[in-house]
């Protein structure tokens, strides 16, 4: 018996029996690509000659940044056009330079990117409607374009939200006459929260790290109780202390102040917590190491304890900054409202919000620029961010 | 290893005890405190906190320069918060003493800041010779334990609005839309067209947008003393079963009140749901949207057309050591010439009701909201508003889902809201 011409030769595309199907796959995922792409893209360079025209028209008015809008249109399709196109090139040539044995692999690539910017359109969908619905003249931020649903910018954009918000407009002109009045803006709002997420989130940090090292690596009377207590400090729901701490804010004469916002904040449990379980993980021969060395406490923190837990303090660093550039109630609680000074984003934009009705555009205008700080900082940190959140979790 | 001993760990927690001990004293003493205000003409300050918006506080500012040029010794401060967290805002600042003299707030929040007694009683400045001019509805939500303990300054309520183009392409006349239930139902099956995705109406599922159903039912939720929850009655169990009836039998209610459904408001913007309940607030969205829309009154039931009532009511604080003056501004504000005033300028309709008469509307449809008005009923008036909402609102979601009977939901609710709301 002739056993080779009786078995298939596993290297040729016919023998893999796969062959075929492999084209329908590839041919399914090179279409859906090609949808994606269209999708995206064409939304994407909608929304650029949507802003385009919104600036370009004069006086924001919609109808006239429409037209605008309308002239520019095969623009849009012809660049949509034009992307497809060269990805669709770049598959095909890719699929015809794959070798045949390597084609499963190449398609189980093809469609991991694919799921991956799907993923990447869910998560970054909300923030693609904030951007259109900024631009929405008000009364039609809850539209849907009957012809396509998916379609969500505007085809007729002002940019009167955004000139609003930052009082730039003839009412915020007007206002502008009253010096106190004239703080009252966006502008003052983002400062503010800047300069108080930013000073918490470091001193948090600080003391935070300094508290962890303590309960990680020293060596003090009732250690396990007093951290016992800390811990169960954490089980207190925050909103019991807001009375008292108001109480004391205001005795101590900070009412209205942002150190009023930060102040009670500084001392974080969960951030004792976070960073003593990191520290616990350092080996104490390195503090040992150190100390023969000839350093002093103060150098042992700083030289060898902060450099090997940055990833958690950078971590810690994030989250306190986050929770207070978006804490609303306590800021609010503190705020003096004649005190434009004492006005932090999540208060300003509250403004905005009436007993039933919500001016939409304008939230989202401010949206925008209030999610800056929180894009740039996970930019710049979000590699420390995830290093450090897994490795909080556990201990060793 | 170095240690830090007991002793000095000891002397540690004793010091920070005592600074947290000497801080409080000082909190106790120092937060209590309010002193007068004066302008650098001598005026006394008056603070009023209120949530108006950009166009309203313009307008605010303008009446209050009015009555200051009338009274020669007051100033009233206007101080804007977010209506977003102005409960919060004052208990807090009612709690260490440094609440405004007067504020406007929710309708549901007298009720609370009464039965706190952090409210002035209008008796002593002669409210009863004036009460009579005021709305019923919006006034008996300051009708506290048999006190007047505020004034409305803003009301309102929700009315029928509807899709013109949608009645004609049903076939229905848009200049006559439902009168009565009946008809709401009639029409809602010529207006539902599954196949297409628009139904004839879709409805919130909160107690205060349902309040229409139990009041055109003829219901009554709280008994006139307030100690007693009547949702196991007969009317009350009517209205909620025909609401039920709207969504499971007659198929014409969209289920909006469901998680994740589109909203009646974003429905009928989109023109999904032919007929709607809502408020004033949104007509100058409607009418940019180019909408082809109209607005009736309520169908009426076995107890005729009726509403809820929204809105907000000025209030005085027994902190303030001047509640006559505040008195005189906020009856100032409220009078029939004042109000005709705001309510033609800003499209709202006034709480005076000497000033329906001297009140011009740009927008015709408010018209049916005043005429809507004279029918509301006042909402119940509980200590917390939020938590009877808490009860309500799921068992009438069972009771649409299908998983309670209408009455069964309604017995249980009822002991449930005596026990727990009414118990304050």
């Amino acid at each position: 018996m002739n056993t080779h011409t009786d078995q298939a030769d596993p290297r040729t595309p016919a023998a893999q029996g796969g062959s075929p199907l492999r084209v329908v796959i590839f041919v399914t995922l090179f279409v859906a690509m090609i949808a994606l792409c269209v999708g995206i893209c064409g939304q994407l360079y909608r929304f650029l000659t949507m802003v385009a025209a919104a600036f370009a028209a004069r006086g924001g008015d919609p109808a006239k940044a429409g037209e605008v809008m309308k002239n520019m249109a095969w623009m849009v399709d012809a660049l949509t056009a034009a992307t497809a196109l060269a990805l669709a090139s770049i598959a095909i040539r890719r699929w015809i330079a794959t070798h045949v044995e390597q084609r499963a692999a190449f398609l189980r690539t093809f469609f991991l990117y694919l799921c991956l910017t799907a993923g990447v359109v869910v998560v970054l969908f909300p923030f693609f409607w904030m951007l259109c619905t900024s631009f929405k003249p008000a009364g039609t931020e809850l539209l849907i374009n009957t012809s396509n649903p998916f379609d969500i910018v505007p085809a007729e954009p002002t940019i009167g939200n955004f000139t609003k918000v930052l009082k730039l407009d003839a009412a915020g002109a007007a206002a502008s006459v009253d010096p106190v009045e004239a703080k009252k803006n966006f502008g003052t709002y983002f400062m503010n929260s800047l300069v108080v997420a930013s000073l918490a989130a470091f001193l948090v940090t600080l003391f935070a790290s300094m508290g962890g090292y303590v309960f990680a690596k020293k060596e003090l009377p009732y250690k396990p109780q007093l951290f016992g207590v800390l811990m169960a400090t954490m089980m207190i729901p925050g909103m019991m202390y807001m009375v008292p701490q108001f109480f004391m804010v205001c005795s101590m004469g900070l009412f209205g102040t942002k150190l009023a916002m930060i102040l009670p904040h500084l001392a974080s449990v969960f951030g004792i917590f976070m960073l003593k379980q990191f520290m616990e993980t350092i080996p104490s021969s390195l503090i040992e190491a150190a100390r023969i060395d000839g350093a002093s406490e103060w150098q042992i923190f700083r030289v060898v304890i902060i450099p090997l837990a940055m990833p958690i303090i950078l971590t810690l660093f994030l989250l306190t900054f986050l929770s207070h550039w978006s804490n609303f109630l306590w800021q609010l609680i503190v705020t003096d409202f004649e005190n434009p000074l004492s006005i932090t984003l999540p208060v300003g934009l509250a403004l905005f919000r009436g007993q039933y009705t919500s001016d939409l555009g304008l939230i989202m205008s401010a949206s925008c620029f209030s999610i800056v700080p929180i894009v740039i900082l996970f930019l710049f940190a979000q590699r420390y961010f995830i290093e450090g959140m897994t490795q909080g979790a556990v201990k060793e | 290893m170095r240690y830090i001993s007991h002793r000095s760990l000891r002397a540690v927690l004793l010091g920070l005890c005592a600074v947290a001990l000497a801080v409080l004293a000082t909190g106790i003493t120092g937060c209590n405190e309010r002193k007068t205000e004066y302008t650098p003409d001598g005026r006394v300050i008056l603070n009023f906190w209120h949530t108006y918006n950009d166009t309203e506080e313009a307008e605010l500012k303008a009446i209050i320069a009015e009555w200051e040029a009338k009274n020669a010794s007051w100033s009233v401060r206007p101080v804007r918060i977010p209506f977003d967290g102005h409960k919060p805002k004052l208990r807090t600042a009612l709690t260490v003493g440094r609440g405004p003299d007067m504020a406007r707030v929710d309708w549901s929040f007298v009720c609370e800041l009464g039965r706190k007694h952090a409210l002035v009683d209008l008796a002593q400045f002669g409210f009863d010779a004036i009460k009579d001019t005021y709305l019923k509805a919006p006034l008996r939500t300051n009708f506290i334990d048999g006190r007047y303990l505020g004034l409305p300054d803003q009301t309102t309520c929700v009315a029928l609005f509807y899709n013109k183009q949608l009645f004609r392409d049903a076939g229905l006349d848009p200049e006559a839309p439902p009168k009565t239930w009946d008809e709401f139902v009639e029409m809602g099956k010529k207006l539902t067209n599954v196949e297409k995705g628009t139904f004839a109406c879709g409805f919130e599922n909160t107690l205060w947008w349902s309040l229409p159903f139990f009041n055109t039912f003829g219901a009554t939720l709280i008994s006139e003393d307030g100690k007693k929850c009547l949702l196991d009655q007969e009317p009350a169990i009517r209205a909620i079963d025909f609401k039920r009836a709207l969504f499971a039998d007659y198929k014409i209610e969209a289920g909006a009140w469901r998680a994740g459904s589109i909203t009646p408001e974003q429905g009928f913007a989109n023109g999904k749901y032919a007929m709607i309940f809502m408020g004033p607030w949104n007509l100058p969205k409607f009418t940019s949207s180019k909408l082809d829309f109209g607005v009736t009154l309520i169908p009426a039931g076995p107890a005729g057309t009726s509403t809820n009532v929204g809105g907000t009511n000025v209030v005085i604080f027994n902190t303030g050591k001047f509640p006559k003056a505040c008195y005189d501004f906020l009856t100032y504000f409220t009078s029939p010439e004042v109000q005709a005033r705001w309510c033609s300028k800003l499209n709202q309709m006034p709480v005076n009701l000497k000033a329906y008469d001297l009140v011009k509307f740009d927008d015709p449809h408010l018209m049916t909201f005043m005429e809507q008005m004279k029918s509301a009923v006042s909402n119940p008036i509980v200590t917390s508003y939020e938590r009877l909402e808490d009860f309500v609102n799921p068992e009438m979601e069972a009771v649409l889902t299908g998983q309670k009977t209408a009455s069964a939901a309604m017995a249980t609710l009822a002991r449930k809201v005596e026990k727990r709301v009414l118990s304050d």
